[in-house]
């Protein structure tokens, strides 16, 4: 069994298999070996790391997957129901999610975590997704101008 | 002093964009200065930016509350921002992985930092790099710049370029859940749809349904489903009779479902096929555009020349027409315009001539006279000449005018005298006055008896009316089949309606026994249609049986239906046997047995078809055989005789001999053999001979040997001494010359006789150049009788083979043989 210590200092006892899911504590093992001290995560909150306790435990018996490379375009975005349903969650906490499994390298749950991000982007307008993630449109009038011009010029060249 | 939060913001704004540049750089060490200089650039101008806003929003909160809580929005807004931007670059990039280009246009237009962060995803130089879109430049100074100046062409999944038209565009498809797939090209969407099928399109053309087995034609197929011919030749088809015109080609009827599969193969779906006939109305809309633009630009042009050229009044000709159309120059309307002023300036002079004219002699109304209208056109002829031709005419027309005027008031007179003025209006009249044929007294009072008698005749059938409707009133309706019986009648009533009565009653009678022919008819029509049909067989009123069995019935319907059955069996039969007998290429119609199964159906067919296979070579041999033995009399086998036929079939089982008696006892056959020997021999003029003497040679003995058996003697008697003269300087037993063999071509030779020596000249003759014509003479001239033609064609191999050897006749055989010898040739 592995101690984790949460920023909040909360202390979560997890199995050793569920724990070395994450390459950054199963390193961390490695390096101090058998050892009953808890294992300090500072970049992540109880909440979070309870969530990604969950997810460990879920996924505790998947193979580890082929590192994928970043270019590959023809990545699928589909998402496995129970992990779809764990993603299910506010934007602040997904984002926290996402961040706590790229700190702890779990790349499976980071791959996850930026389709489910991608799933939200996708088929929608700029518009939405401003409206989605709350962002400003920061664009100086011209250039928005310049934008639905340049919008209006490929959606006529798409309908010729 | 304390930090703001939205200056927090825009710090780490700055930060997480310096990192995913630095972050870029390192990953991309490649990369061009260009973009390194933009991305420069890009950083400097933002941060003049930033500092810019820096100061809008305080200035803007001292200056309104409204301002204020605006501004407090857009930074709980900008918070939750910093939120998704506060990913590290790697984690954003990776999220922009799972995007496909088309999205990645879409988020690049969120704000300025999804801008550059999609501005340096290395997927712009990989399409860039791939389509050879070049490097960055002064135009377009990124690879995300270069790559969306032709992004409408990519498609999403394969990253190639299309055509962008029609569907061969990138089309945004979506899954049967509605999510997006992407834009993706014509092939690639083929190969999704290979995958994930579209459903059965049975409401897919608009609100048409389609049913899985209606038919299209071939122009629906090509127009509606935007299917090419050739694509077309895959699809199965159906040939069905051209409905408007029967000569025309058959119509070519594809199946609604195969065709759209076909045509869902071709553009990639159903939104493909959507796209190919939006694409061809657009093109069509846009060619109408511009063709409305140049007859736009052409008017114009046409109306400065008019207004330049003060040629107003020929606004509306042909030639504005045809240089609006595009038929003409400018210089061509020009020109035709100035001679167009000119033709009508000559025109104006002649009008105002002939108008002048006619004025001084009284009549302007005839510029409307075509001769006037042609003369003012053209100018062609003497106007003097034209105007008094029709002064002429005028003239008499006003004369004749007059006179039918004076014939009008005097009939008009008469009538009144008559007490009938509205007869004025009668044909006979009107041709009167119109042409004053005739007497006009006789013409009126024969009129005048006429309508009296219409006259009369209206009474009679009033008061017949009147009677018939106390006795009948059917028959008061139907008078007008008897207005002859009226017309002939005299005026008494009674009589006239007996006779009527009496007539009607005749008629009546003779509908009833009409109407009770066509029941007994249509009985007998049932009933033979019911044991027909008892029978399985099919009621044909084209058959004549059937036909006079209805009209007259005298017939043993039992019999007649037994004959029909009879026949139809014997039709089926027929057909069936000449099925099996032509796919061994046998004709049946001569064989005996084939006749056998035919009129009885027995034996079975296999067993008929094998029998008639067996008989049919043993046939053939007898056949050559009687053929042989004919051919040595001189004579053919008759076309459609019983007795030869018999014999080639075995049914004849008798002596060969008795059936050449037979054929050499035949009249016409007789006649024949006499006509076709007289025929060649009448062609053979004394010129064949010498060409045949010319080109013989004497050395032959066969030669001799043929003239053995000619029916001159003294020929024979010369033949057998030099045969003899030969055997005994050859050592040879006495008559040796009739044991040879005979399977040479002199063979035939003397088995022929004198027709085969005609025959023998005749190639001969037409072995030389200067005898052909003849040699046709003697063809056309035997064509026209029939007979003779088959023997021709029959005895023209033989003597083509026979023409080697005769040539071998030489001079001495006419030494030889001697004046007498040659006149006995001729003579026969």
């Amino acid at each position: 069994m592995v101690q984790l210590l949460s920023s909040d200092n909360e202390t979560f006892t997890v199995d050793k298999q569920v724990a070395e899911r994450s390459i950054l504590i199963k390193n961390m093992l490695e390096d101090v070996g058998e050892s009953d001290a808890p294992i300090p995560l500072p970049n992540v909150t109880a909440k979070i790391l309870k969530k990604v306790i969950d997810w460990c435990e879920h996924h505790r018996g998947d193979p580890v997957s082929q590192q994928e490379e970043i270019n590959d375009r023809k990545r699928l975005t589909e998402i496995d129901e129970w992990d779809q349903k764990f993603m299910e969650v506010d934007q602040e906490t997904l984002f926290e999610i996402i961040l706590a499994a790229n700190y702890l390298d779990i790349k499976p749950l980071l791959d996850i975590g930026c389709k489910t991000v991608a799933n939200m982007i996708k088929g929608k307008s700029p518009e939405e997704i401003r409206r989605t993630f709350n962002i400003v449109n920061d664009f100086t009038p011209e250039v928005r101008q310049f934008g639905i011009i340049s919008h209006c010029y490929f959606l006529a060249m798409l309908s010729t | 002093m304390p930090e703001t939060r939205l200056q927090k913001r825009l710090r780490q704004s700055d930060e997480a964009l310096s990192n995913k540049i630095n972050l870029h750089d390192s990953i991309s060490g490649n990369t061009e200065n260009t973009i390194g200089k933009k991305r420069k650039t890009t950083i400097r101008q933002d941060n003049k930016k930033t500092s810019r806003r820096t100061k809008e929003p305080c200035k803007k909160t001292r200056k309104s509350k409204i301002a204020s809580s605006t501004n407090q929005d857009s930074a709980s807004g900008l918070q939750c921002a910093s939120q998704l931007l506060r990913l590290p670059a790697e984690i954003l990039w990776s999220i922009a992985s799972y995007l496909k280009p088309s999205e990645l246009c879409s988020i690049s237009r969120i704000s300025k930092a999804f801008k550059n962060l999609v501005d340096m995803l290395p997927i712009w130089q990989q399409i860039c790099t791939s389509l050879a879109l070049g490097k960055p430049a002064r135009k377009y100074k990124t690879y995300y710049a270069l790559a969306t100046t032709q992004m409408w062409r990519i498609c999403d999944v394969c990253l190639t370029r299309t055509k962008g038209w029609g569907s061969d565009s990138p089309l945004k498809i979506k899954d049967i859940y509605g999510n997006d797939i992407g834009r993706l090209c014509c092939k690639c969407r083929c190969s999704y749809y290979k995958q994930n099928p579209e459903p059965v399109a049975l409401v897919w053309n608009g609100d048409k349904q389609i049913d899985p087995c209606s038919q299209v034609t071939k122009s629906t197929a090509t127009f509606h489903y935007k299917l090419p011919t050739h694509h077309l030749s895959s699809v199965p088809v159906d040939l069905v009779d051209n409905p408007h015109y029967s000569n025309a080609a058959p119509m070519q009827l594809y199946l609604e479902s195969d065709v759209v599969d076909a045509a869902r193969k071709l553009h990639g779906g159903d939104i493909g096929i959507m796209k190919a006939r939006e694409a061809t109305r657009a093109r069509g809309i846009r060619m109408r555009e511009t063709k409305r633009k140049k007859i736009q630009e052409r008017r114009e042009t046409l109306n400065k020349i008019i207004i330049e050229s003060g040629l107003e009044h020929h606004r509306n000709s042909q030639v504005c027409s045809n240089f609006v159309s595009g038929h003409m120059t400018v210089d061509q309307l020009v020109k035709n315009l100035q001679a167009r002023e000119r033709q009508s300036q000559a025109q104006d002079s002649h009008r105002s001539l002939v108008r002048k004219e006619l004025k001084s002699r009284g009549m302007p109304a005839l510029i409307d006279q075509w001769e006037i209208e042609h003369y003012i056109r053209e100018g062609n002829g003497c106007m003097e000449e034209i105007i008094q031709q029709l002064v002429n005419r005028e003239h008499e027309l006003q004369r004749l005018a007059t006179a039918r005027d004076a014939r009008r008031s005097f009939v008009q007179k008469e009538l009144e005298s008559h007490n009938m003025p509205t007869l004025i209006y009668r044909w006979e009249i009107e041709r009167y006055i119109c042409e004053g044929k005739g007497f006009i007294e006789d013409i009126i009072r024969q009129v005048v008896d006429q309508e009296h008698e219409l006259q009369r005749i209206g009474t009679v059938t009033e008061a017949l009316k009147v009677r018939l409707n106390q006795i009948d009133n059917t028959l008061a309706g139907q008078l007008y089949l008897y207005e002859n019986i009226i017309k002939d009648s005299s005026n008494d009533i009674e009589s006239l309606l007996a006779t009527i009565v009496n007539a009607e009653k005749d008629r009546k009678a003779k509908q009833a026994y009409k109407e009770e022919g066509r029941k007994v008819k249509q009985e007998r029509r049932c009933l033979l249609i019911k044991k027909l049909s008892k029978q399985n067989s099919q009621f044909s009123i084209n058959d004549a049986r059937c036909a006079h069995y209805i009209a007259i019935g005298a017939a043993d319907i039992k019999m007649l239906v037994q004959a029909i059955i009879d026949e139809s069996n014997k039709k089926h039969r027929t057909s069936e046997l000449e099925g099996c007998l032509m796919q061994h290429g046998i004709n049946h119609s001569t064989n005996a047995l084939a006749k056998l199964y035919i009129d009885l159906g027995e034996p079975e067919l296999d067993v008929i078809v094998n029998a008639i296979i067996e008989e049919t070579n043993e046939s053939e041999l007898r056949r050559n055989l009687l053929k042989a033995k004919l051919i040595e009399s001189n004579l053919r086998i008759p076309p459609g005789d019983a007795l030869c036929q018999e014999y080639i079939d075995g049914i004849f089982k008798d002596d060969i001999d008795t059936v050449v008696k037979h054929v050499a006892n035949i009249p016409y056959e007789m006649e024949v053999k006499k006509t076709l020997q007289a025929k060649w021999l009448s062609n053979l003029s004394a010129h064949v001979f010498s060409m045949l003497l010319k080109h013989a040679t004497y050395n032959s003995i066969e030669k001799w040997q043929s003239l053995l058996d000619t029916d001159d003697l003294e020929a024979e008697w010369i033949a057998t001494q030099h045969l003899n003269q030969i055997g005994k300087d050859q050592n040879l037993p006495t008559q040796w010359y009739l044991e040879l063999s005979s399977d040479t071509i002199y063979a035939n030779a003397i088995s022929m006789s004198s027709t085969v020596f005609a025959e023998t000249s005749a190639s001969c003759y037409s072995s030389d150049s200067s005898g052909l014509d003849t040699s046709l003479d003697l063809k056309t001239g035997a064509s026209s009788n029939c007979g003779i033609n088959t023997y021709l064609s029959e005895t023209s191999s033989r003597s083509s083979v026979i023409s080697k050897g005769s040539e071998r006749l030489s001079d001495t055989l006419c030494q030889a043989l001697g004046t007498d010898w040659l006149r006995q040739i001729l003579k026969l």
